[in-house]
């Protein structure tokens, strides 16, 4: 199964729900999730990520994850939370990881959801601020 | 704090310019994704408040879409009917959910919502990530900590009344304030 592992890219929507752009890049462990999260169907979008992921850490290959979200809403945040609580295992496991979290600037309540995010998972997370 | 009813009666008394959003009827995924594309460009020229509107509008309207008790069939679709007002006076914008619920639910609502006015600013940040990590309840089509969030982008007390039309429904209805910030204007 692991050997399969395709690279998974999921194209930014917003149309009716806000999907964020998804590139998992299987060769690289280079993952990002960009944009606004809001969706449908929450829990099976992020069931799909915390999936890859986990497929991913199989190959014992180190892992950089950079979140960009500019907005998600509280559901999503418990699937942001998941893919952080598996990261730390994956870490607790041995596995190299490294997490960015860019947020905007002048938003002081992402910045806040970064700091908690990080209490809760106790996974560090380097904070990038852009403008 | 208004009530949720003073602003239904402020919209009919007051110029329609302190009026940003005002939606009644059937609300469905397609419609609430206007009203919040409306919200955006409305405020765009208030980048930081137009960010605390929207999360407050996407958390309220989602509970109008899940837990409304009045609904209306229309061929194959079943929506759920709510209010959302976004109206606005000098110093603040003021946004007011309101939707029919089962009497059964109101205990359970006027407790969280009692438990969240007490917590201040860190005290509420806590009792959001205690509530996160815990296993969702069969009712909850979210993470459940709606009401939290909103209470900390607002910064003020929820104000949240009751009009009970029988014993098995009322009118449920939320209101909560966003402080303007005048460098923004």
């Amino acid at each position: 199964m692991t050997e399969s592992l395709e690279s998974l890219n999921i194209e930014g929507k917003s149309g009716t729900f806000f999907v964020p752009s998804v590139s998992f890049d299987v060769n690289t462990g280079d993952c990002r999730l960009e944009g606004e999260s809001y969706l449908e169907n929450t829990w099976e979008f992020y069931d799909k990520l915390t999936n890859w992921l986990k497929q991913y850490t199989e190959k014992k290959q180190a892992i950089t994850f950079s979140f960009k979200l500019t907005y998600f809403n509280t559901s999503s945040s418990k699937g942001i939370l998941d893919i952080l609580f598996l990261l730390k295992d994956y870490e607790l496991a041995g596995g190299e990881v490294n997490v960015k979290w860019h947020y905007p600037e002048d938003d002081e309540d992402n910045l806040a959801e970064a700091e908690d995010f990080i209490a809760d998972s106790e996974l560090d997370m380097e904070l990038i601020s852009y403008t | 704090m208004h009530t949720a009813f003073d602003l239904q009666e402020q919209i009919n008394q007051t110029a329609t310019d302190k009026v940003v959003i005002a939606y009644k009827g059937p609300l469905t995924d397609v419609i609430m994704a206007e009203l919040s594309r409306h919200i955006r460009m409305k405020l765009a020229h208030e980048p930081k408040i137009c960010r605390k509107i929207f999360a407050i509008f996407i958390e309220l309207a989602q509970n109008i879409l899940f837990y409304s008790a009045e609904k209306v069939n229309f061929g194959y679709r079943n929506d759920r009917i709510g209010t959302l007002l976004v109206i606005q006076d000098d110093n603040y914008y003021y946004f007011m959910s309101s939707n029919k619920i089962e009497n059964i639910y109101t205990h359970e609502l006027l407790h969280n919502c009692k438990v969240i006015n007490a917590l201040d600013k860190e005290g509420l940040r806590r009792y959001k990530r205690e509530q996160r990590s815990r296993p969702s309840k069969d009712r909850s089509k979210g993470a459940g900590i709606g009401l939290i969030q909103v209470a900390m982008i607002s910064g003020y007390p929820l104000q949240m009344d009751f009009y009970e039309f029988d014993e098995d429904f009322s009118l449920y209805s939320l209101c909560v304030k966003v402080k303007k910030n005048k460098s923004e204007k």
